[in-house]
């Protein structure tokens, strides 16, 4: 059982190719600045735990979308490779069409990685940064698991189920810094994403609503 | 929707000026016995009647003297709602304004909205004592938004006044957000809302009983009427929400014509209905949804290798702002009712049309 942050339906193309559910569980290693779902560190409040023959239930509304669009679970969090077995007996379950996706740091032990190989369609990993001085101050801990973890991975996957994001994070890398990311894994012929975090200046909100 | 304060609240009270624009729909508790001043005119009083005692009503929940004396004047109460069935009340850290609250939750026709504030930290232990007891069931209501007084570094130096008005300043920006969001929930009734700060939205957590706490204000237990260790438990089957979006609409059209494609590519006999649902959309609804079980239960008769699942094409796109937003930008609609916090999705509008439309989908709506 494992206890899950939020089910989301209907995502069209932001979690993979088509239709997705992206399912959410708790707990991650990482403490980053300006994570959107810090609540995850918080399932102290939370009494609900799923079975995955409860979760298939429940998200089994959509299946026909998902076998027409290429589309089915993404699972994140928080971070999802902190319940491996879960998604193990889930993706056992789960009819074969379905695209079963990750979206994670890969910063876990590799014994929680290999399990899922065979089964998971796409691997959407969000590399932060490949420096480990940045990485570490924007998330608290080093990123030599997630480079480890990236080079095995590479090695067992094909390209095409691999996908790296690179944010520019303001305040923690600069733009020479994602270049120098993407030039780490250049021989890793693969999709590359880089993209920017929606900065919004709260000292401003704040004067807006006289609380500056 | 009629609007309940208590004349003696600290935040919410007659002399609030966010009540004029609803001033026909306000009703004004008061404990007072007094000529009106000229600003109480264009309310509705009602003059709860006291005793004259000595010393303090010691007890401040549901035996104290003054809600005895207001549950005398429920039917008066009940005349002058008349024939609204949706009822906010507003109260805040001070106990007796949620009497009226708690009068009206055994009122069953009344669709209840409650707006409460918890007690400063530093109050007596009996202040806060007395208010957990009276938000401890929260039975009969349909929205309840919860708001602690956040004391930040510039307030340190603050009198109480000047911290109030600082306070007054927020609401006025929120109030007609919370009345508008309120609006939106007249048509669904069976919904439970609950107001997450983070979201700055309703949060819809469509079960029957009981609220879970859901914000991330520390300590503020609000028990519901599942007792589990004070915490309320949610139905898991209701934990699935849509998340309203500009695009829900086109998406609802788009999934509506691609079942009609799935049945019809498989000879299953089908007929989808509009369903007349006004607000922000999440692209299905209760009604699209049994359609979609209907046809899954119809293909599970047809051997598996004979189903047919025409092409549905969505594109994947390279969305800035993933799942690290640090604030989402403002959504067009200003009214969002949604789900369980989880990633906040794009807003797929901002971007274009997401979604391609196959040539098969591609006909016109009154085929």
């Amino acid at each position: 059982m494992s206890k899950i942050m939020g089910i989301s339906r209907l995502r069209t193309g932001t979690d993979g190719k088509g239709i997705t559910t992206l399912v959410t569980f708790y707990n991650c290693p990482l403490k980053c600045k300006y994570c959107i779902n810090n609540k995850c560190h918080d399932d102290e409040w939370v009494l609900t735990d799923y079975t995955p023959k409860e979760l298939l239930n429940l998200v089994m509304v959509d299946d026909s979308y998902f076998k027409m669009s290429g589309g089915g679970i993404t699972f994140g969090g928080g971070e999802p490779l902190l319940q491996t077995e879960f998604i193990e007996e889930f993706v056992r379950i789960a009819p074969t069409e379905w695209n079963i996706r990750i979206e994670t740091s890969l910063n876990v032990k590799w014994n929680a990685i290999e399990p899922l190989i065979p089964n998971i369609s796409q691997w959407i990993i969000d590399i932060k940064d490949m420096n480990d001085d940045i990485y570490k101050e924007y998330t608290g801990i080093s990123n030599a698991s997630m480079k480890s973890n990236l080079k095995k991975l590479v090695k067992l996957i094909s390209p095409e189920r691999l996908h790296l994001r690179f944010p520019n994070i303001p305040g923690y890398n600069s733009s020479e810094d994602v270049e120098k990311s993407l030039d780490e894994v250049k021989h890793i012929d693969c999709k590359k994403e880089v993209f920017d975090y929606i900065f919004v200046d709260t000292d401003a909100e704040c004067r807006k609503i006289g609380w500056l | 929707m009629k609007i309940i304060v208590s004349e003696d609240g600290h935040l919410w009270n007659d002399k609030n000026p966010i009540l004029e624009q609803y001033a026909e729909d306000v009703i004004v508790i008061s404990y007072y016995m007094r000529e009106p001043y000229e600003h109480e005119k264009k309310y509705k009083y009602i003059d709860v009647k006291i005793p004259a005692m000595l010393g303090m009503d010691e007890n401040g929940a549901l035996t104290s003297i003054r809600y005895r004396c207001l549950n005398n004047h429920i039917e008066e109460l009940l005349e002058i709602i008349d024939w609204d069935s949706e009822v906010l009340v507003l109260s805040d850290n001070e106990s007796s304004t949620l009497y009226p609250y708690k009068l009206l939750q055994t009122i069953d026709d009344i669709r209840l909205h409650l707006w409460t504030v918890k007690p400063f930290p530093f109050e007596s232990r009996k202040r806060i004592s007395v208010y957990n007891e009276l938000v401890a069931d929260l039975s009969n209501t349909v929205s309840v938004l919860a708001m602690r007084f956040e004391i930040l570094e510039k307030h340190r130096n603050m009198k109480m006044g000047q911290f109030f008005e600082d306070i007054q300043k927020q609401i006025e920006e929120l109030f007609p957000q919370i009345y508008a969001q309120i609006r939106c929930m007249y048509d669904h009734y069976d919904r439970k809302y609950f107001f997450d700060f983070n979201e700055g939205a309703y949060i819809d957590t469509n079960f029957e009983k009981g609220f879970i706490q859901i914000d991330n204000y520390d300590g503020f237990d609000l028990l519901g009427d599942i007792d589990d260790e004070g915490l309320a438990v949610m139905e898991k089957e209701n934990q699935m929400f849509i998340t309203p979006r500009s695009d829900g609409k086109e998406l609802c059209n788009v999934l509506k014509k691609a079942r009609n494609e799935l049945a019809k590519a498989n000879g299953i006999e089908f007929h989808t209905e509009e369903y007349p649902f006004d607000g922000a959309c999440g692209g299905t609804c209760p009604k699209c949804d049994e359609e979609s079980r209907y046809l899954i239960s119809e293909l599970e008769k047809i051997r598996a290798e004979d189903r047919v699942y025409p092409q549905l094409e969505i594109e994947e796109r390279f969305v800035s702002g993933h799942d690290n937003e640090l604030q989402t930008e403002v959504e067009d609609e200003p009214f969002r009712l949604m789900g369980v916090p989880g990633p906040m999705p794009t807003n797929d509008s901002k971007n274009g049309k997401s979604i391609k439309i196959p040539d098969f989908l591609r006909r016109d709506s009154d085929e």
